[in-house]
Order: C-alpha cells, then structure tokens, then sequence
C-alpha cells in the first residue's frame, strides 16, 4: 500500500520534471508562443504551476530589452497574471 | 467544492499574488535583476549553442532517412543551379559596393574597416515578441551599447541595448515603438517607426515621390540599407502618406551578423 502511493507520488514528480524541462526548451528553442500554450496547459494539469511565473521571469532575463531606459517585463507580469487567474478560475471549475 | 472551501483557495491565490508582487517588487528596486540576468546569459549561452548543433545534426538524419536518392540527386542539381544565380547576383552586388566604398574613401568618408565583428546570433525575435537579438559576443569581444548591428553586410538590422560577459543583446530597429532617422526615394529624409517582424511605417507630405520598391537607407550609417517600400497607402482626407516598409532581410531567419563598434 504505502509502495504503492510512494511510487505513485515519484510518478507526478518526474512527469512534473519532465513538463518543467520541456518549458524551459521551449522557453529556448521554440516560438514565445508555443511556450505560452505549454505554460497555460502546464497551470491547468498541474496544482499551484507557479513554474509559469519562473519561465516568465527567465522570459524577460533572457530577452527583454530592459537596457533601453524603460522596463519592460512582459514576460514576469504575464506570468504572475496567469498564474493567478487559472488558480481562480481552477476554484470555480468542476474537476479541480 | 464547498464555499468556505473555496474562499480559503482565493485567499491562497490573493496571497500568492501578493508575494510575487514583492518578489517584483525586490528585483526591480535592487540591483539583484542585472546580477540574476547576468548569470541567467551565462547559462543559456551554452546551452543555445549546443541546440543548434544539435538541432542541424537532427535535421540532417532526418533528411537522410526521409527523402530517396532520386529525389536528393534532383534536390541538389536545383540548389547547384541557383547557387550559379545567387553567385552571379552576388558578384554584381559585391561590385557595387566596392566602388561604394571607393567613392567614400575619395570623399574621406569613414569606412568600416576592421570595426567590425562577426557574431552568431543565439536566438531570435521568433523566441519573443520584444524584436530582440541575442549574439554570442559580449564583454569578451568588446562590443558595447550603442555598436550597431549588420546582417548580409549592408542591411542594418538593430543596435546593441545590453552586454553581458559572453552574450550581447541587441533590439531590431524594427521593434515596436522604435524611431530612427532614414533615406528614402534617394534623399527625402524621414522618421520610421518599427511595427514588429521587421516592418516599419513613415509619414510623408502625399506629395512627396516615393514609389514601390523603393530603397530606404539609415541616416546614421553611410551604407546601412534598412528596407525597401512594400505598399503605400493615400486617403484623399489626410495631406499625409503612409509608406509601409519591409526589411530586406528575413528577421526570423538571421544566424550571422556583424557588429559594428562605435568607437
């Protein structure tokens, strides 16, 4: 029983690992996009994907170009923004 | 879900919210953003290279495994004939510019020389929508903010907004809100502004003569081509034109620029 449950809880953490390390390639290789599909399904599977808001602070340190005078921070803002809403609505849907 | 239930989740949340905003608060008021970034360039650079690599040793198993040889030999005989026109092309621009440079030394206009430096770039605009560069010269290399950024040799592409120790970061001129003073239909001067994906758009009188296709060159920069006119749009009501313009280069498709230093 409790084997079981342990290796079910190592399951959810390498599915995790493996979700948090195709955001990140994502985040590198792949269109700002794609990165934003993955992180919204990602805060939608996982509970308290707060990963989304990571990628969006790596997102403005690796591209922004806060060096011009203004700060642009498109990224980390989004990212906080999402992660608050789909939290919300998780707790008014049926299923979470 | 039952109501208490769900007003502690939203309390949760409202707290979570309000931890990041100070998390965001911290990294903007303190100089902890530059540290991190610094650091955060330092990892990724490596890591960009090796994708790449990567990425072209995957590309071309795949092309291997997939295509026959009759379609390969077929393939390959159409680029060798238009690498025959791209050559011939090339020689004629290659000409072109040379006697450029020539008539800008006879009028002892600085020519580029050994100011420049040739980078690959890490990553493009089609990872973010801010129209940035990422090129894998940094402080190691000399380059400093301001050094403008070539691709194909003339087409001038952006300018250096942030170094790091390995990496540079370059903003597009193309990016939205930027301004910048250009030529246009040989000598009338105008303000372009960028509109993303390496577009821009410039104002001029309606009876100013430009005409599609024309070429548009920096102010700042004597051989610095930017673009050439797409589509102009007259509305009878407005004494104003506006002229779109598109880069002479594919933005989403840049692996190699030069950088020209300013000093």
């Amino acid at each position: 029983m409790g084997g079981s449950s342990k290796t079910k809880l190592t399951e959810r953490i390498l599915v995790r690992a493996l979700a948090d390390i195709t955001l990140v390639v994502s985040l590198l290789f792949a269109p700002w996009q794609a990165t934003l599909v993955l992180g919204i399904l990602g805060a939608f599977i996982f509970p308290r994907f707060f990963e989304i808001i990571i990628v969006g602070i790596l997102f403005d340190l690796l591209y922004a170009p806060t060096g011009v005078g203004v700060m642009v921070l498109l990224g980390t803002i989004s990212g906080m923004a999402l992660y608050g809403s789909i939290e919300y609505a998780k707790t008014h849907l049926r299923g979470y | 879900m039952s109501y208490r239930q769900s007003n502690a989740k939203s309390r949760k949340t409202l707290r979570g919210g309000a931890i990041g905003a100070i998390v965001l608060a911290l990294l903007l008021l303190t100089p902890l953003w530059g540290f991190i970034e610094n650091g955060v360039q330092r990892v990724a650079a490596p890591i960009w290279r090796g994708g790449d690599a990567l990425g072209a040793r995957v590309f071309s198993i795949s092309t291997a495994f997939v295509s026959n040889k009759e379609a390969l030999v077929k393939k390959n005989q159409e680029l060798e004939e238009e690498i025959k026109a791209i050559r011939l092309k090339l020689l004629d621009r290659n000409l072109l510019l040379e006697e450029n440079l020539e008539l800008q030394e006879m009028l002892g206009r600085d020519v580029y020389g050994d100011r420049t430096i040739s980078a690959r770039a890490l990553s493009g605009p089609g990872s973010s929508p801010y129209d940035t560069l990422v090129i894998d010269i940094g402080e190691n290399k000399g380059v400093a903010v301001g050094d403008k950024i070539f691709v194909s040799g003339t087409v001038m592409a952006g300018n250096i907004v942030e170094v790091f120790a390995q990496t540079s970061r370059a903003l597009l001129l193309s990016s939205p809100g930027e301004e910048f003073e250009v030529f246009i239909a040989g000598n009338i001067e105008a303000t372009a502004k960028g509109r993303g994906g390496g577009n821009f758009t410039i104002e001029l009188p309606r009876d100013a003569e430009v005409s599609v296709g024309d070429v548009v060159r920096t102010v700042s920069s004597s051989i610095g081509i930017i673009g050439f006119v797409e589509h102009i749009e007259v509305n009878p009501s407005n004494p104003f034109q506006k002229i779109f313009l598109k880069s002479s280069i594919n933005i989403f498709d840049i692996s190699w620029v030069e950088v020209l230093k300013q000093n």
